[in-house]
C-alpha cells in the first residue's frame, strides 16, 4: 500500500515561491526518490519503500520534521495512504490528528473535514450548501450518479483520489544536473555561528540532491555575498575540501564550522550561495562488525580534514621520505591532509637486508647549528660533548656544485643525553649539531 | 564477613587500593618493554585511554624511545599523531626503529590552544594508536579535558611538559619525569595509582660502547 507524506504551507502564510518549493523538494530527496510538487503549496513524497531503511514511520517522520525545521519554512506535515489525503490532513486544523496509516482512519478523518478543504467544491459551493451538504463525509454520501450529472467530473476525481480509491497522476520532481543554490536570510549576518545556521537549508538540499543521485563530493564552495555598493568588497569564498568524498550532513557541518571560524569578514553577509564541485559516484559503505582497516584509514582522513580546516593544510604533514645521502634532504614531509604517505627507501624496515647500521636521531634540526669549540671539543648549551660513536662519513653534492663532506658522530654530554654532531671537512673545520636522540 | 571486608578493604571495589600497594586498574595497559618499569606501574604497563604526563627539562633525552616498544605492540596499523613537536621528526630514525613511517602524522599548529584542540580531536575520533602532544603552558582545566577525552578513546595519550611543572597539580593518571643518564635515562615516577616511589627507575636505551651500533640494546625484548 502506498504511503504519502505531504509538506504543506500554513494557510496563513504567504503563497510559497517556486524557489522555496524547489528547495523543499531537493531536501526531501534524502528520504524518497518519488517526490512531486502538489497543487501550488505542497510537496508530496511516497515513503512506503523507505520505511525499513529509516527504522519505521515514526522515526522517518521525526527526521523529515527535523529537516523541515532546518529549512525554517512554515510547513505542516501530513501522512496518509493517498497524496490528496495527506494534503488534506496537512491542511486540517492543528487539533486534528494529521497522520494515519489505514484507509479506514483516513476515511473517518476526511469525513469530518468541511467542504471548503477540497478546492474543487468551490464551483458548486452554493448549490451544495443549499442541499445541506457541509462536510466531505456528506458529499461522499450523496448518490454518485447524481453528483456526476450535476457537478464537474474533476470533483469526483479529486474525491476518489483523496479517499485512495483512484490513482492520481503526479509529475515527479526532477533534480537539476548541477547543484547551485542561493539563500537570502532575513537578517544581515556577520557571526560564523549565524552563517552556519543560515547555511543549513542549503546543506539539507545538497544532501537530498546527492542522495538521489548516489553521489559524493570532494569540493564544495560557499560564497558569502556582501551588500552591493561602490565600495563593496568581493564575495567571500569558503572552500571546503574533503580528501574522502563526503555526502553526509555531519561531515559538511564539521568542516564548515571550522572553516567559517577562520574566515575574517569585513562586512555583513546578505546572501549565501552553495556551489558543489564535481560530483562523483559514491563508494559503497561496508557495515562490518569488526574494525576494518579501510574504515580506519577513512576515519583518519576525516580527522585530518577537520584539523586542516582549522589549522590550515600546511599544518598537517605526512612523511614523504626520499632517497638522498644528506639527512636533511632525505627527511621530507608533504603538506596537506590529502597527501599519501610515501614508503621510505629500501634501507628501512621491511627489507631482507640487515638493518641499515647508520644511526639517525629522531629530532633532526632543519638547519644544522654551529657549536662552540673548547679545547678542540664541541660544546652545546655549556656542556662539553664527548664523542661516543662514529665517524660516519657523508660525502655528496659534488655534482651539484656544493661539495659536502661531513663526518658524523654520536656525542654525549656529561649528563648522558645524546646528540648527533658532525665536523665539516670541505669548508674548513667546524662542529655542527644536527640532531637530538629523542 | 564484615571483618573480612575490613581486613581487605581493597577487595570491596576495583577502584580501591591500599596506599602501600599498586592499584589494579580497570583500564587496559600495554607493556612498556622495560621489565624494571613494568614492575612499578599499576597494571604492569602504560595505561591505555588515560592521560600520561611526561616531564623533561629539554627535548632529546630519549622520550620517544621510551614509548617505542609500546608503539610496536599497540595497534600496529593505526597512525601516531605528533602534535607540535619541538623539532622536525626524522622519518629515517622512525623506520630504523622498525615502526612504519606511514603511521606518522605530524601536526604543527601555531599556538598551544590549537595544539590542545588538535589533540582533543585526535582523541575524539579515536583513530590513533597514540597521541603525543607537546604543550606549555597548559591550564589544569585543559589537562582535565584531555584526561576525560582520553578515557573515551583507546589511544595512548601522552603530554610532554617541562620539568618545572612537577610541583603543580595535574589530572594525569601517571606522571613521570625523565632525566638523562649515560646510555639511557632515569625515570622518576611523580604520580601513580599506588604508593609513592622515591627511587628512580633506570632504563638502558643504548648498548654499551663495545657492541656494534645496530645490535638491539640487551634488555629490549626481541619484537620482530
Amino acid at each position: 500500500m502506498p504511503l504519502w507524506i505531504c509538506l504543506r504551507w500554513h494557510e496563513q502564510a504567504a503563497t510559497p515561491s517556486q524557489g522555496s518549493l524547489h528547495d523543499v523538494a531537493l531536501a526531501m530527496l534524502q528520504y524518497s526518490p518519488q517526490v512531486a510538487c502538489f497543487r501550488h503549496d505542497a510537496i508530496v513524497l511516497e515513503v512506503s519503500a523507505s520505511l525499513a531503511l529509516f527504522g519505521g514511520v515514526r522515526r522517518l517522520c521525526r527526521r523529515v520534521r527535523h529537516s523541515v525545521r532546518a529549512l525554517n519554512l512554515p510547513l505542516n506535515l501530513g501522512l496518509a495512504p493517498s497524496a490528496s489525503g495527506a494534503w488534506l490532513l496537512a491542511g486540517a486544523p492543528p487539533a486534528r490528528h494529521r497522520r494515519t496509516l489505514r484507509i479506514k482512519t483516513l476515511e473517518r478523518r476526511l469525513d469530518a473535514l468541511p467542504l471548503q478543504a477540497l478546492p474543487e467544491t468551490a464551483a458548486h459551493a452554493r448549490w451544495l450548501d443549499g442541499i445541506g451538504c457541509r462536510s466531505l463525509g456528506q458529499l461522499r454520501a450523496l448518490p454518485r450518479q447524481g453528483l456526476q450529472q450535476r457537478t464537474h467530473p474533476e470533483l469526483l476525481r479529486a474525491l476518489d483520489a483523496a479517499y485512495a480509491r483512484a490513482p492520481e497522476p503526479l509529475v515527479g520532481f526532477v533534480p537539476p544536473e548541477t547543484f547551485r543554490l542561493a539563500h537570502e536570510p532575513d537578517f544581515h549576518l556577520i557571526r560564523d555561528t549565524a552563517i552556519l545556521a543560515a547555511t543549513q537549508p542549503l546543506l539539507q538540499a545538497l544532501c537530498g540532491w546527492l542522495h538521489q543521485r548516489q553521489q559524493a563530493l570532494h569540493d564544495l564552495v560557499l560564497v558569502l555575498h556582501h551588500e552591493k555598493g561602490r565600495h563593496a568588497p568581493a564575495p567571500t569564498r569558503v572552500v571546503l575540501r574533503f580528501s574522502i568524498a563526503a555526502w553526509r550532513l555531519e561531515d559538511f557541518n564539521l568542516i564548515l564550522k571550522e572553516q567559517l571560524g577562520r574566515v575574517v569578514l569585513r562586512q555583513t553577509v546578505v546572501r549565501l550561495e552553495l556551489i558543489s564541485g564535481p560530483a562523483l559516484p559514491r563508494a559503497p559503505v561496508s557495515e562490518t562488525l569488526f574494525p576494518d582497516p579501510a574504515r580506519q584509514a577513512q576515519e583518519t582522513r576525516r580527522l585530518l580534514d577537520l584539523l586542516a580546516a582549522r589549522l590550515g593544510p600546511e599544518s598537517i604533514r605526512r612523511p614523504q621520505a626520499r632517497f638522498h645521502h644528506l639527512p636533511e634532504r632525505a627527511n621530507t614531509w608533504s603538506f596537506g591532509p590529502g597527501a599519501e604517505p610515501c614508503v621510505p627507501p629500501p634501507t628501512a624496515a621491511g627489507s631482507h637486508e640487515p638493518p641499515d647500521p647508520s644511526i639517525r636521531p629522531f629530532w633532526l634540526l632543519p638547519v644544522a647549528q654551529r657549536l662552540d669549540v673548547l679545547h678542540e671539543r664541541p660544546r652545546y648549551q655549556g656542556r662539553t660533548l664527548r664523542l661516543v660513536q662514529g665517524p660516519e662519513r657523508i660525502e655528496t653534492g659534488w655534482n651539484e656544485g656544493t661539495h659536502l663532506r661531513r663526518d658524523y658522530f654520536v656525542a654525549e654530554d656529561p649528563e648522558g643525553a645524546r646528540y648527533w654532531v658532525y665536523r665539516e671537512r670541505e669548508t674548513g673545520e667546524g662542529w655542527f649539531l644536527h640532531g637530538l636522540f629523542a | 564477613m564484615a571483618s573480612a571486608a575490613l581486613r581487605h578493604p581493597e577487595r570491596i571495589h576495583p577502584a580501591l587500593w591500599r596506599a602501600t600497594q599498586l592499584a589494579r586498574p580497570a583500564h587496559p595497559t600495554v607493556a612498556t618493554g622495560f621489565a624494571a618499569l613494568d614492575r612499578e606501574l599499576p597494571g604492569q604497563g602504560w595505561p591505555v585511554g588515560q592521560l600520561i604526563e611526561v616531564m623533561l627539562e629539554r627535548p632529546g633525552l630519549g622520550e620517544l624511545q621510551l614509548f617505542r616498544p609500546a608503539l610496536m605492540r599497540r595497534h600496529p596499523e593505526r597512525s601516531i599523531a605528533l602534535v607540535r613537536p619541538p623539532y622536525p621528526p626524522c622519518i629515517q630514525a622512525w623506520a630504523h626503529w622498525q615502526l612504519a613511517p606511514e603511521r606518522l602524522v605530524w601536526i604543527q599548529p601555531q599556538g598551544v590552544a590549537d595544539a590542545l584542540w588538535a589533540a582533543e580531536q585526535a582523541l575524539r575520533h579515536n583513530v590513533c594508536a597514540a597521541v603525543f602532544c607537546w604543550a606549555d603552558p597548559v591550564r589544569t582545566a585543559a589537562l582535565r579535558r584531555l584526561q576525560l577525552l582520553a578515557r573515551q578513546s583507546d589511544s595512548l595519550c601522552i603530554i610532554m611538559r617541562p620539568a618545572s611543572v612537577r610541583a603543580q597539580a595535574s589530572a594525569a593518571v601517571l606522571r613521570v619525569q625523565l632525566q638523562p643518564l649515560r646510555r639511557g635515562l632515569q625515570l622518576h615516577i611523580v604520580k601513580r595509582q599506588g604508593a609513592a616511589w622515591p627511587e628512580p627507575v633506570t632504563l638502558q636505551l643504548y648498548a654499551s660502547r663495545q657492541a656494534p651500533a645496530h645490535h638491539a640494546p640487551v634488555d629490549l625484548p626481541e619484537m620482530a
